[in-house]
């Protein structure tokens, strides 16, 4: 029972189009429509015999309703023939007044049509204009053909003075205005003449239409601030748009830092990466060489009591072990030695620290390479045509120039920095060793003579 | 006029961006402690010099191992005072050419940036970048040449007085004995 009724409704609704809902709820099966519709045809046709029937019988009235619509149909010809008459007079009166108008106001026509030309034009540029904010300033409407009253060229020259006293004024106001993200909320405007407006520390920019005013895209920090000032009646500098928004959409555009860096791509991120490593190693070693000039000069002002705890103690103590009476070249190689044995530690990431510096202007070089390459593959997709296509990725090839330097040039100032640190240290303890050494060859001189001399006396 | 000096560096700094100024600032400290090394060759070093020489007239003897090794621990300490700041100095000259570099292509960044908002209708609007572009270049390499007159001339002062120095000294200690 259920499935030829889910077919039947199925079928009227793809067949019939009648509305679903009423099929599902009746859903009368498709032989009681057919037969509906063949009752209701020729309850239909017998209707139409029977009145042809009447209509044939009744002869003598068909006739009447005849005649009575002639004469209707007379009378509408008289009337329209006065009319045409009254027409013709009228457009006679017409062209009289014209030509009079035309020989007594010849003059007049083309400033008729200066003013309309005037106003016309007066209008669209108030449209996008910051004059009519706040105020509603209404011009007079001419048409083609009309006359321009005296209170016309009243209200024009009334308007346009109105005008021009508001270009010099600055006033708050408080206006609906859309924010960045598109909420309009009451808030205070400043207008300044025809020139700009802005609401709080931000620009607005121009007018549209009938549209609410906006927020222009971006506002940059140093005109904020002013403009704040400016508001506030604590400063007297603002900055203008002269260009009609043109130059705030580019400020919008602009890249900001961290875009930049983003634009460099991975080869920017990787000499960033190079140049954070080479920072640490300098910073750390800096440091280290800082506690071991310290714990050096420490040592040289107290020589009784060596500590092993820096490179000066550690090479004297050493010597001190050294066997009594040796000759002195053998004395001088034991101390270079000691203190080659004390070089790399000081001089400890300096090559890393070198080379990196070296490298990055290289990677820099990398990315520009890179860059240009994906310029002239726009340009074989793109043509040569539009420069702002090639424009991006030029700017992208230089970011990592720009990168690379920027990371080298810290590197090298801590490159001398060390190397200048440890050098100093290096000549301090080669300085020191010697004249300990040199203490010692006469101290041990003059104990040979007193040796010998004990031993000659002795004998 | 203090107006009228100011103004054209005012202008120039303008025009040349923050990496004129940078490179200016590099050359002060360049030159400044060029200015300085010359002072200490010329007063200090030259009284150290004679206090070093009296200093080893005064020893008792000057032939000995030690003696001499003690001679060239001096020697090695005014030596390297005298060169102390010439690392730095070089760095600085180094610094020049790469900064006006950095100038150059931050110039060009500006170029390409103005490029792509007014299209190359607007020769004129670029004008401000190239100017960017080119003048740090100019004065980096201006400074570095300078530069590089300076610190060749002076490594050659330092080796020149380091033969000097034993000269003295040993004709010192030689009609000491004579």
């Amino acid at each position: 029972m259920t499935r030829p009724l889910a077919g039947a409704a199925l079928a009227m609704m793809v067949g019939v189009s009648l509305p679903a809902s009423a099929a599902e709820q009746s859903a009368p099966s498709l032989e009681d429509i057919v037969q509906s519709y063949q009752q209701g045809a020729a309850q239909a046709q017998q209707r139409d015999l029977s009145r042809l029937d009447t209509l044939l019988k009744d002869r003598g009235q068909l006739e009447q309703a005849v005649a009575e619509a002639e004469a209707r149909q007379q009378k509408a010809q008289a009337r329209r023939d006065s009319l045409d008459g009254t027409r013709q007079r009228q457009e006679e009166a017409i062209a009289s007044i014209n030509e009079r108008r035309n020989s007594e106001g010849d003059d007049l026509q083309p400033m008729f049509d200066r003013l309309r030309h005037e106003i016309d034009d007066t209008r669209d540029s108030l449209k996008n204009s910051w004059l009519t904010l706040g105020s509603d300033i209404s011009l007079p409407s001419l048409d083609d053909s009309s006359i321009a009253s005296s209170d016309d060229l009243e209200q024009y020259a009334q308007s346009m003075s109105q005008l021009i006293a508001r270009s010099a004024q600055g006033e708050h106001l408080t206006l609906p205005v859309a924010g960045q993200d598109g909420n309009i909320t009451q808030r205070d405007v400043v207008r300044l003449g025809g020139m700009s407006a802005f609401s709080g520390g931000d620009l607005l920019s121009a007018p549209n239409g009938d549209r609410p005013l906006a927020v222009a895209a971006h506002t940059p920090d140093s005109v904020s601030s002013e403009l704040k000032a400016l508001a506030s009646g604590q400063g007297d500098t603002m900055a203008l748009d002269p260009t009609d928004g043109e130059v705030l959409e580019a400020l919008a555009q602009q890249p900001s830092l961290l875009e930049r860096i983003k634009q460099g791509g991975v080869i920017g991120y990787i000499t960033l990466a190079l140049g954070a490593v080479g920072l640490l190693i300098a910073l750390a070693q800096f440091a280290w060489l800082a506690l071991v000039s310290t714990r050096t000069r420490r040592q040289m002002h107290h020589f009784e009591e060596l500590r092993s705890d820096n490179p000066l103690g550690r090479v004297l103590k050493r010597f001190g072990q050294q066997q009594r009476y040796h000759e002195p070249e053998v004395l001088e190689a034991r101390m270079d030695e000691m203190l080659l044995a004390e070089q790399p530690g000081l001089e400890r990431g300096q090559a890393v620290v070198k080379v990196i510096a070296a490298i990055a202007p290289l990677m820099g070089l990398l990315g520009t390479v890179t860059g240009m390459i994906g310029t002239f593959q726009a340009i074989t997709v793109f043509g040569s045509g539009d420069p702002k296509m090639m424009a991006g990725g030029i700017s992208q090839a230089l970011v990592t120039t720009v990168l690379g330097l920027v990371v080298a040039i810290p590197l090298l100032f801590a490159n001398t920095a060390l190397n200048s640190r440890s050098r100093n240290l290096m000549n301090l303890l080669e300085r020191q060793a010697s004249a300990h050494l040199a203490d010692r060859m006469d101290e041990q001189q003059s104990g040979l003579e007193a040796d010998t001399r004990r031993h000659g006396s002795a004998s | 006029m203090i107006e009228a000096l100011v103004h054209p560096i005012a202008r120039l700094a303008n025009a040349g961006g923050p990496v004129l100024v940078v490179i200016a600032l590099v050359a002060v400290v360049l030159f400044t402690l060029a200015l300085e090394r010359l002072i200490y060759w010329q007063w200090r070093y030259r009284r150290q010099r004679q206090a070093l020489i009296t200093r080893w007239q005064k020893r008792h003897e000057h032939v000995s191992w030690s003696a001499r090794t003690l001679r060239e621990c001096w020697c090695g300490e005014l030596i390297s005072a005298l060169r102390a700041s010439l690392p730095w100095l070089k760095l600085l000259v180094a610094l020049c050419p790469l900064l006006g570099l950095v100038g150059t292509v931050t110039g060009m960044i500006q170029v390409f940036d103005t490029l792509s908002i007014t299209g190359v209708g607007q020769a004129r609007g670029m004008s401000d970048g190239v100017a960017r572009a080119t003048l740090p270049t100019l004065a980096g390499m201006a400074v570095a040449v300078v530069g590089i007159l300076f610190t060749s001339r002076f490594e050659h002062i330092v080796r020149r007085e380091d033969q000097h120095l034993h000269d003295r000294l040993t004709r010192a200690t030689e009609i000491d004995h004579a």
